[in-house]
């Protein structure tokens, strides 16, 4: 499957980062292809293209703030968990995005 | 509702932590040098000019994290009012969510296609900042003078209540390691900050680096009784920790999470109220790190606060885990 996540936090220096290689982990652990997008202090990074969301199944938000740009996924499914979730379990929270199709 | 709001004030306060960071360096550094010369009253002003932005900051990215681009001019000029009428940050976060409400109602304004272009520039700010200039004024009749009482308030604290309220700075700081609950007790030393109160600001400092610290030191102390990753991740946490990033205890939370988040929010909370009784006061922000010792007043006895956290997590961690809890088969999903 393909996934597309996106990662902030509000300091925008740990948890956004760690919540990134989580989902990696994680994805490549259940065989799914994965891009994970951040919005850090540094502002948008690794930033999710059209043509990544034309391929992608599914969107997940690892977020304790605002998603910048949010109206790209406005007509993609959504499943939403605070930061820490994929921190934590990021396995968890794959899962039960994938449950949600 | 309350997760929704809770997102909207973290995006507010992350918009707002770099200009605290560079107005109270700029302000601290003036300090140092001595208010007294011109260098040192130049680098005073700009440290607070600069800080003067925090409290529209917040307002206008609450604003905007609710209501989008529209709703930033109309929260920032919100923010201006907040301050300006001695409300301070506490006002700002009140007008900055009512800044953000207001600006989508008027998006709803139905409107007929060929003068449709001057809602985003003529009707939302006017009508916005206008109702939020009201919506100010008639909040800032209680709110001011209870503003007031709360500055007079802790500044007279003294004693056995610093000792309190740094406990639970330094508990909040660190329970939860960089979660919701750090955020909010962060906030509220922002704010104190904002009003020429820094003791709070010293305890925070405390409860930011005492747990990464102490976690790293735990693991040179007692090597029997921490996996393989978890020492490999002894010199990041502590390299982070140095920095004021709490985050790099997460991993040992992790692995035992009611062996180490107790300790560390109790750890913690000690150091905070120890530095806050000797009279540890930080006038800059907590986010960076020992890095910042110098520019706060009365160093050695934030040092002293934060080395008794961290000496009281590391051999309470130490001896609360068993050498049973070492997992080196399912290494944590955790390393840097």
């Amino acid at each position: 499957m393909n996934i597309v996540a996106v990662t902030a936090c509000p300091a925008g220096v740990a948890h956004t980062y760690m919540a990134k290689k989580g989902l990696e982990k994680a994805a490549k652990k259940l065989g799914h292809k994965i891009k994970v997008e951040t919005q850090g202090s540094m502002g948008i990074e690794n930033e999710i293209k059209v043509k990544d969301l034309e391929k992608a199944d599914l969107v997940i938000f690892a977020v304790d703030t605002k998603v910048e740009k949010a109206n790209r996924f406005d007509d993609k499914t959504i499943h939403e968990v605070p930061v820490a979730a994929a921190v934590k379990n990021a396995t968890k929270v794959i899962e039960d995005a994938t449950a949600k199709l | 509702m309350w997760k929704e709001a809770k997102k909207h004030l973290m995006t507010g306060v992350s918009y707002m932590i770099p200009i605290v960071v560079a107005g109270g360096i700029l302000l601290s550094l003036g300090v140092i040098i001595g208010d007294d010369t011109s260098m040192g009253e130049q680098l005073v002003n700009y440290g607070v000019w600069t800080l003067g932005l925090m409290v529209p900051v917040i307002a206008g990215y609450i604003s905007y994290s609710i209501a989008d681009r529209p709703g930033i001019a109309v929260g920032l000029a919100s923010g201006v009012f907040a301050a300006e009428l001695g409300t301070g940050y506490i006002g700002g976060i009140l007008v900055g969510f009512f800044a953000g409400w207001i600006t989508n109602q008027l998006k709803k304004i139905p409107m007929h296609p060929n003068i449709a272009v001057i809602k985003p520039i003529m009707v939302i700010p006017v009508l916005g900042i206008g109702a939020s200039a009201i919506f100010m004024w008639l909040i800032s009749i209680p709110l001011a003078p209870a503003m007031t009482g709360l500055e007079n308030w802790l500044n007279s604290l003294d004693g056995n209540n610093l000792l309190i309220l740094g406990f639970i700075i330094g508990a909040m700081m660190a329970f939860d390691m960089g979660g919701p609950v750090n955020k909010i007790a962060l906030a509220f030393c922002y704010a104190t900050l904002a009003e020429g109160i820094y003791a709070p600001m010293a305890a925070c400092w405390i409860g930011i680096m005492a747990a990464p610290l102490g976690l790293s030191l735990a693991t040179l102390l007692f090597p029997k009784k921490f996996s393989k990753s978890e020492k490999g991740n002894a010199i990041p946490a502590a390299l982070m920790g140095s920095l004021g990033i709490t985050e790099g205890a997460i991993p040992y939370a992790v692995a035992t999470p009611l062996k180490v988040i107790p300790v560390i929010t109790i750890g913690s909370g000690i150091g905070g109220g120890l530095a806050l009784m000797l009279g540890a006061e930080s006038p800059i922000p907590a986010a960076i790190g020992i890095w910042g010792l110098p520019f706060v007043n009365g160093p050695f006895m934030l040092l002293i606060g934060l080395l008794v956290a961290v000496a009281i997590i590391a051999i309470t961690v130490g001896f609360l885990r068993k050498e049973s809890d070492v997992d080196d088969s399912e290494d944590a999903e955790l390393s840097f």
